[in-house]
């Protein structure tokens, strides 16, 4: 990946094209997380920089900043955003080379407005299109599917399972999964599987069900097009099944029987088609 | 038996972070508390067992070494491990903190992959 310099920070340069920025790091899961976190820093970047322009409380803005820049660089590490945290690592030193406090508040306004820029062009070309890859025209066959169960060990058994065909990610209740779902429906990468577990803690499985279901018809998403919703349960209490199929899910697989029946239900579902043909073990 | 792991750091985004990776990775863990400072950290401590405890340095009201410091001294604590997740740099400070009871540092930002041979060396129940 091509590195940016922000030298020029230190001495009112030019700063890269935002829309250089890559996006190949990013973690999906905590994007929207983010977005919000970095927009606050932002936002209190900027009041920060205005007051040290005009001269007010210069000590505490300076130390302000200080802090919000070194927020906003962990922020965008952990979040995979490589050129943001460049970017703020850089404006730390940069803040403290430069001579005067409208020195400083110039080169904040700048550092805001970059990465202001930069998220935007991530938000409006898709952050997806970016973070996979090209060099994996494999994994990007495979099913986007979200695992949800309480216990760790069927999370990793269901992933084994379906590995091959699947790109998984899990969730340890349906809370959970309920947030993960709607995030990825809102990125425009929907879920295409969806595996859920009966009994957690927060949202059980027939929650969860009628919730996605719920929000799949506000977004006017109907019938066949909705996602593929598998129960994996060790409940086989006909109670459970019913209610299960009525709140709108596509098959029903009783734990035990998992080794078997999960692909047996993804292939009668039209799943296994265009995924790579791989041993399962 | 799924574990409990306090998440202590101000940043809402490394906790979400933790969070995703915790899932990731599938470490037996049932329940992960919150808290953005030490002192949050102990109230939490004071209400619920925990078995381990990840906390950042730099944090308003309380800060991590005060809090490493607190855990440390107070017997009913002393025994939960505690790494150390930071931009910090200093190993001055670090070593101090080694020398507390710290098990190790996580220097953020960090990798699944890192968090993951961080807990597995220090933390036996992260193993296998």
């Amino acid at each position: 990946m091509e590195e940016l310099s922000f030298r020029g920070l230190f001495d009112s340069g030019p700063l890269p094209d935002p829309s250089r920025i890559g996006g190949a790091g990013i973690v999906e899961e905590i994007w929207s997380a983010y977005l919000d976190a970095v927009q606050t820093h932002l936002e209190h970047l900027e009041r920060a920089a205005l007051a040290l322009e005009a001269g007010t409380e210069v000590e505490q803005n300076t130390a302000a900043i200080r802090r919000l820049l070194h927020s906003a660089k962990g922020d965008s590490g952990m979040a995979g955003l490589k050129d943001v945290y460049t970017l703020c690592h850089e404006a730390e030193s940069a803040f403290d080379a430069l001579p005067t406090s409208r020195a400083r508040a110039d080169m904040v306004f700048r550092v805001k407005d970059w990465i202001q820029e930069a998220l935007a062009f991530l938000r409006s070309h898709g952050v997806q299109a970016e973070a996979t890859p090209p060099s994996s025209p494999v994994r990007r066959e495979k099913i986007r599917t979200l695992v949800v169960d309480d216990d760790h060990l069927c999370r990793k058994r269901i992933r084994m399972l379906i590995e091959s065909y699947c790109e998984c990610t899990t969730a340890r209740d349906g809370q959970k999964g309920y947030e993960l779902f709607k995030t990825a429906l809102e990125q425009g990468r929907p879920y295409q599987l969806v595996t859920l577990d009966i009994q957690m803690p927060r949202m059980d499985g027939h929650q969860t069900l009628a919730a996605i279901r719920r929000l799949e018809e506000q977004h006017g998403i109907l019938g066949l097009d909705g996602v593929k919703i598998i129960m994996t349960t060790s409940h086989d209490a006909p109670e459970h099944v019913f209610a299960a199929f009525r709140r709108g899910c596509e098959a029903y697989v009783i734990k035990r029987d998992m080794g078997e029946k999960l692909l047996e239900e993804m292939a009668g579902l039209g799943l296994l088609r265009s995924a790579p043909r791989q041993p399962v073990g | 038996m799924a574990r409990t792991i306090l998440v202590v750091d101000d940043s809402t985004l490394t906790r979400a972070a933790i969070h995703h990776m915790v899932e990731m990775l599938e470490l037996d863990v049932g329940e992960i508390l919150e808290a953005a400072n030490g002192r949050e950290a102990l109230a939490v401590l004071a209400d619920r067992p925990v078995d381990l405890i990840l906390a950042d340095l730099h944090m308003p009201d309380m800060d991590g070494c005060e809090l490493v410091h607190r855990l440390k001294t107070e017997p009913a604590y002393a025994a939960i491990p505690v790494v150390v997740i930071s931009a910090e740099c200093n190993p001055g400070r670090l070593e101090r903190l080694r020398a507390e009871g710290v098990v190790d540092f996580l220097h953020k930002p960090f990798t699944p992959e890192a968090f993951r041979a961080t807990l597995e060396q220090n933390v036996e129940w992260c193993r296998g």
